[in-house]
């Protein structure tokens, strides 16, 4: 019992750990990428920052923010930081679409997906039970990872 | 151990044996001989020729009272309660016991806990039994801080209790069993003066930590009582316990051998005045120091001057300096939480945990070495090994450019905090960093600070240097239960009444628990706190949190649990119903005037109340619908 109760515990903390790597596939590279991991990740996952949706100034107003509270950035990398912050994760941008739990029909619908990419998406979870990571995504849609980098952006695979 | 010191005290033990025999229960020498010089020390204090105890004979009341005298009390924290009366009725005669009423339990366990920490002495408070689920969240804190408080609560007559009757519970010590390090029902008047001295020594012996006495009201009420009142100094064991020998070199290599150490530092350090020993220790081999606590946070003090260039802040798991880690050594603290995923300290790192609580060291890791002892012994005993097996060309070896590298890290880090904060100097509402710092740059160089802040503390904390001479931070305690701040700074103001006591408290703070009525104390007693309120309507923590989730209340907008708006409390005009004046503060230049009206106010024995609209930040920030609802309107007859 006690082992089995260690076993669950580890895989537990395995699976963590690989849900926060996860979320970091879905940082863009670009200037200000390091700064990002660098100073943010001490505190927080970075589901934290995929997930905001925010103004240049909002950026701007959360990375001085941030700062205050303990995140060790340097001075010259406050700007750029703010500026990949603002390109990667604007007010605009659509919220990310869990990938595993989300209608055929909101697949469809998403840029650069059709109704046959939507029905390979809920194929490959219905046969393989949940789509782990954007490498699962590809294989499922079989896209050459450059064209698939156009919708890397848009899912997430856990909540 | 207990038997072996009572032997020694008593003198049925010599030295020699009480050594011995503790070495054969399992202790070091080097451990043995620490504790019987500490037990010499407080046989001599109290005096070879004195007396060790002294006959009293009087009512319970009366010989709780005598007892407290010997223990040093000068101040009763209370709240009203009719068993409390036969202590009172003693306290009339005896005006060095002075009386703090607080007008609730909570209150009087958190100004008692404040006290204690700021006075560096172990604290008295008593209220009514049904007070204990009042009191509970602070006793909860005191006992996380190891806080040194003797509690006590009257107690139905002793042929009457275990019946489920009036005020009465089956088992009533139970519910505070988590709460306090030892707790007892006093079931004889005469061992009252007894008990209450072991309820001090064990409140006091470090690691410290709340104990509970239950007083029946026949015990306090009984007349004639004669009994032995323990005299001063026959029941504290001041316990500067070294490490062994072995330990101390092997750690020593350790640091020397570590090219990437890091140190750890806790509140013990900063009760046993260790501060100076752990500079002294981190500056010989250049090791960068942190707080301890994640992120900047503080729990119970400021334990390394954070003004100092070896300082990077709060441990940071995934540290951008020092990279790489081999070697951590945490020094009176607890060792961050192991948490659910991956370790917050890798399973790579050599760790070296020093802790005068014995239980608790190692926490949940595996240790390259433990040490039970004391944390200023320790620090200093390395010092002693490192320069022993090192020659000092060596050392300047080691620094390396460690010193250099870390100096340029926190030299960075603080003008870019400061790069950050000049962008929004002139924000309305207010930034926390700039009411910070301008609380900071008006008020007195030695002020006490006592914080109850969420994760926005740290924005205002960073603005304050923490050092030996300059200012004192005292809070917000390790439980972080809500409802401490402001009491506590009441008794820090009694604790330490020639310096400038400043409670900062987060508004979501300070509407926990009773905090508002401890201005009733410090209006009562002229108590000249001033406390400033960091006003953002919010509970930000929470609310940032859950939306940083992404669940249906971000999805939405709507904020059901964090939003303190609607309606907005005028606090200026609740500290006015105590008496206490106040103002409110909107916009940065009405800071620094503010400060200095609560200042005159202070110098006039006034407390004085600061209301600051600061700003909200973060995830959901800008939200403030919430579902609305009015019971009145869904009446079905308008009464």
């Amino acid at each position: 019992m006690r082992y089995l109760l260690l076993l669950v515990l580890l895989l537990a903390a395995a699976d963590a750990q690989r849900r926060d790597e996860v979320w970091a596939e879905l940082l863009p590279p670009g200037n200000g990428h390091g700064a990002v991991v660098a100073s943010c990740t001490g505190c927080h996952s970075l589901k934290v920052v995929v997930n905001a949706r925010r103004t240049p100034a909002e950026w701007a107003a959360t990375v001085d923010d941030m700062i205050q509270r303990g995140a060790p950035a340097f001075p010259d990398e406050i700007e750029a930081m703010t500026a990949f912050l603002a390109k990667s994760f604007p007010a605009t941008a659509p919220r990310l679409v869990n990938v595993n739990t989300a209608r055929r029909e909101e697949l469809e619908k998403l840029p650069g997906m059709n109704p046959e990419a939507a029905a390979r998406i809920v194929a490959a979870r219905s046969q393989a039970g949940i789509v782990r990571n954007p490498e699962d995504l590809r294989r499922a849609l079989g896209m050459e990872k450059a064209e698939f980098e156009k919708i890397l952006y848009l899912f997430k695979y856990s909540d | 151990m207990r038997e072996l010191v009572r032997g020694y005290l008593q003198r049925a033990l010599s030295r020699r044996g009480f050594v011995e025999s503790m070495v054969r229960s399992g202790f070091s020498l080097a451990a043995a001989q620490s504790v019987a010089g500490a037990l010499a020390f407080a046989q001599q204090r109290a005096g070879a020729d004195q007396p060790f105890t002294r006959t009293f004979r009087g009512t319970g009341g009366e010989l709780l009272a005598e007892q407290l005298r010997a223990a040093g009390v000068e101040y009763l924290f209370l709240s009203n309660g009719t068993g409390v009366s036969p202590l009172c009725d003693a306290a009339v005669d005896r005006p060095d016991l002075k009386v703090i009423l607080a007008v609730h339990e909570g209150l009087s366990v958190a100004m008692a806990d404040g006290y204690s920490k700021a006075a560096g002495k172990t604290a008295f408070t008593m209220f009514s039994r049904v007070g204990i689920p009042n009191a509970s969240s602070n006793m909860y804190n005191a006992m996380k801080d190891r806080s040194s408080l003797v509690i006590a609560t009257d107690h139905i007559e002793s042929l009457a209790s275990g019946r489920d009757a009036h005020e009465d519970l089956d088992d009533t010590l139970e519910p505070v069993k988590e709460y306090t390090k030892w707790r007892w029902n006093i079931d004889a008047a005469v061992r009252i003066p007894e008990w209450t001295a072991k309820a001090f020594k064990l409140a006091s012996t470090p690691p410290g930590g709340p104990t509970f006495l239950m007083f029946p009201r026949d015990m306090m009420t009984a007349r004639g009582v004669q009994s032995e009142i323990y005299q001063p100094g026959t029941f504290d064991v001041p316990m500067s316990v070294r490490a062994d020998a072995a330990t101390i070199d092997k750690a020593a290599r350790a640091l020397i051998e570590s090219k990437s150490p890091l140190i750890l530092t806790g509140s013990e350090v900063w009760r046993a005045k260790a501060i100076p020993a752990v500079v002294e220790l981190a500056e010989l081999l250049a090791i960068p120091v942190t707080s301890g606590e994640q992120r900047e946070g503080y729990r119970v003090s400021c334990n390394f001057p954070t003004n100092h260039p070896l300082f990077i802040g709060g441990y940071n798991p995934r540290p951008r300096y020092p990279r790489n880690v081999d070697l951590v050594l945490s020094l009176g603290g607890k060792l961050p939480d192991p948490g659910s995923g991956e370790p917050l300290i890798p399973r790579s790192v050599r760790i070296i945990d020093v802790r005068i609580e014995a239980s608790d060291v190692g926490t949940d890791y595996p240790l390259y070495a433990g040490v039970a002892a004391d944390v200023k012994q320790v620090a200093q005993d390395l010092v002693a090994a490192i320069k022993s097996m090192t020659t000092a060309e060596r050392l300047k070896q080691i620094r390396g450019e460690r010193l250099e590298q870390t100096r340029q890290y926190t030299t960075r880090v603080r003008e870019a905090r400061a790069q950050a904060m000049k962008a929004h100097w002139n924000d309305k509402p207010l930034t926390w960093e700039r009411l910070g710092a301008d609380i900071n740059e008006v008020s007195e160089r030695d002020a006490y600070i006592v914080p109850e802040f969420g994760t926005e503390g740290p924005k205002a904390l960073t603005q304050f240097t923490f050092a030996e001479g300059e200012k004192t931070l005292i809070g917000r305690t390790s439980g972080a239960a809500l409802g401490w701040g402001v009491g506590a700074a009441v008794g820090v103001k009694i604790g330490q009444p020639d310096k400038q006591v400043i409670a900062m408290q987060g508004d979501g703070g300070f509407l926990f628990g009773s905090q508002p009525m401890a201005f009733w104390t410090m209006s009562r007693y002229q108590i000249p706190v001033t406390t400033v309120i960091f006003n953002n309507r919010c509970y930000n923590e929470t609310r940032e949190r859950a939306f940083a989730e992404d669940g249906r209340q971000a999805q939405t907008g709507t904020d059901m649990l964090s939003y303190l708006g609607d309606p907005d409390i005028d606090y200026v005009k609740l500290a006015a119903a105590f008496g206490v004046p106040g103002e409110q503060v909107t916009t940065p230049d009405q800071i620094k005037p503010a400060m200095k009206r609560a200042a005159k106010a202070a110098l006039d024995g006034k407390p004085y109340l600061i209301d600051a609209l600061v700003g909200r930040t973060s995830s959901g920030s800008v939200k403030t619908l919430y579902p609305k609802l009015s019971i009145a309107a869904g009446r079905k007859r308008n009464v």
